[in-house]
């Protein structure tokens, strides 16, 4: 007889790309994408290559790019909960979830929702920005020099690199860094969706309440500086997030946080999965 | 009963952390030149102060509305959540919804205006344990101002989100009235391109542009003032807290206050519309029939 294969995770994954709010998350991210894209054409059009920006600080992530960029960066607490916020909460409200656990187990179900949310979120937002890399390289000359609105040679200007997110890799490779800087944008939208998930498992009544993990967690970062001006490191999170931003930021706080939640949202979840799940 | 006690603690709890803040960007050039601090620089720095349109002064005034979005988050599904109730029972043995709805809506309107007045009241008590305040002639009708613009932003933003909620489910309703007031504001940041200022012409259209931005009448610091002393302390405070004074004549605050009833008074009628044509929930609204 024949064994029937059945992976849990692919399942769950392909359900959660396919829902309605994952495609919206997507769709929005595109058409940014694409405006973006469009206002630099008509910005930059018939410009001397001696003063045209480098294609990846064109970026929708990049931080010398137009208002696109700003806009988006700040929809995206309440975009980044949208790809698989609500599943786990669905699967709650349908009963969906007694069957799930029924075919598969209790620990495979919530191993793989987390694994779900964080690689449906962090899909989600890189296939449109990895789209923008291609598309900015085919309309933009690659010969174009660089930053405009200073002489990367001189003292400041070395200064002002050297605040970058890992500027180690922008000075060597500039263009694997917009690579890098896209996947830890991935990778950081799917530790939120985790997080989103970890905590939406306490249960709501209703789902509007799926975006304020990760909205008020982005936004209580963003407080953070102004309520306490003595710390040293600027806390808002569209630095973090963002390329070439002259801002004050540490790489290894950054990366705590990250891993913190992480590990914080896998602690919910596998406290979560010794009870019963009725 | 239990809405409003929510409401004050959630108002006292972010004026307080709002005062703090204020402390520490707004008044700490205020502190250094005046070294007194009036009540109506206080109200003006709780109206989203004066920013100067650049990307930093846009990023500030979209931090400050915070408190904003937390009180449409917290309530912006109270009639919702009435509904799926009354959908039900209520609306077979009560024809008249009207009634119903008029009493749903003065509801949010009360909590509206309850969490403007203690946001601003638990800040100003904020403020006053760290420095003395002094009472000025303004304060009482700055307050009246910013008390009607901001109960009748809330009430309208709280009202649609309900209004999108019986629609398409609460998550709906949250995203795209957040989305929108976040794009709204991020739409000034057209007319930070400095070239834009250079003529005449584009000065005029700037202007029209704000007048039409909903998001722009709530804030206090661009406004005219109605008299004369309203005006001084207006043009004190942005002189104090911004690096560059915006350079526009500046919004009438007849001219907010008659747009904002206009907008709230339009919302309630469709929404009432709504809920007279509106038969009961679907069932799986909330499940998003994925």
């Amino acid at each position: 007889m024949k064994k029937v294969k059945y992976s849990i995770f692919s399942m769950q994954l392909k359900s959660a790309l396919r829902s309605k709010s994952a495609m919206t998350a997507f769709y929005i991210t595109l058409v940014f994408v694409l405006v973006n894209a469009a206002m630099n054409i008509l910005t930059y059009q018939s410009t001397d290559l001696l003063f045209m920006k480098q294609p990846m600080q064109l970026l929708l992530l990049s931080d010398e790019s137009g208002i696109p960029s700003y806009i988006f960066i700040q929809l995206y607490p309440l975009l980044v909960a949208l790809p698989a916020g609500f599943t786990l909460v669905n699967d709650y409200q349908s009963q969906e979830m007694l069957l799930q656990v029924s075919r598969s187990g209790v620990k495979p179900y919530f191993r793989s929702r987390l694994k779900t949310a964080f690689f449906a979120t962090a899909i989600v937002f890189m296939v449109p920005l990895m789209l923008d890399i291609l598309l900015n390289c085919l309309f933009f000359p690659l010969d174009a020099v660089g930053q405009v609105s200073f002489d990367m040679y001189t003292p400041d200007g070395i200064a002002e690199i050297r605040t970058y997110l890992w500027y180690s890799l922008f000075v060597s490779h500039p263009y694997l860094y917009a690579v890098f800087m896209t996947v830890w944008f991935g990778v950081v939208s799917g530790v939120l969706g985790m997080f989103t998930i970890a905590v939406s498992s306490f249960g709501f009544k209703y789902k509007v309440f799926v975006f304020l993990p990760a909205w008020f967690l982005l936004n209580f970062f963003g407080w953070l500086k102004v309520l306490f001006p003595s710390i040293p490191i600027d806390t808002m999170y569209s630095l973090y997030l963002q390329m070439y931003d002259a801002g004050s930021k540490s790489e290894i706080a950054a990366l705590l946080v990250v891993a913190f939640m992480a590990v914080l949202s896998i602690l919910i979840m596998e406290r979560k999965r010794k009870k019963d799940v009725l | 009963m239990k809405d409003y006690q929510k409401c004050i603690a959630v108002a006292s709890l972010s004026g307080g952390v709002f005062a703090m803040s204020v402390l520490n960007s707004d008044f700490v050039m205020m502190l250094d030149t005046y070294e007194i601090i009036s009540v109506s620089d206080c109200i003006l720095s709780f109206g989203l102060g004066a920013p100067d349109l650049s990307r930093i002064g846009i990023l500030r005034l979209a931090m400050r509305m915070f408190p904003l979005y937390l009180f449409q988050f917290m309530f912006g599904c109270g009639m919702y959540q009435h509904f799926c109730v009354s959908g039900v029972y209520y609306f077979t043995r009560q024809p008249a919804r009207f009634k119903w709805y008029c009493r749903e809506i003065l509801h949010i309107f009360v909590q509206a205006a309850l969490f403007s007045v203690i946001l601003l009241c638990a800040g100003i008590m904020v403020i006053r344990i760290r420095t003395p305040l002094l009472m000025d002639n303004t304060a009482i009708s700055l307050f009246i101002l910013y008390l009607l613009l901001y109960t009748l932003w809330l009430f309208s933003m709280a009202l649609v989100i309900n209004c999108i909620a019986i629609k398409l489910g609460s998550n709906w309703g949250f995203l795209i009235t957040g989305g929108g007031q976040i794009l709204a504001l991020s739409i000034l940041l057209i007319f930070a391109d400095k070239e834009l200022y250079a003529s005449g012409q584009r000065m005029e259209q700037a202007q029209f542009l704000i007048n039409l931005n909903p998001v722009a009448h709530l804030v206090l610091g661009w406004h005219r003032g109605i008299n004369f002393m309203m005006e001084k302390s207006i043009i004190r405070y942005q002189e104090n807290t911004v690096f560059q004074v915006l350079d526009f004549p500046g919004i009438s605050f007849y001219h907010s206050i008659v747009f904002l009833f206009c907008v709230a008074v339009i919302l309630a009628l469709i929404g009432n519309f709504m809920i007279q044509k509106q038969e009961m929930l679907i069932n799986d609204l909330e499940l998003g029939g994925e």
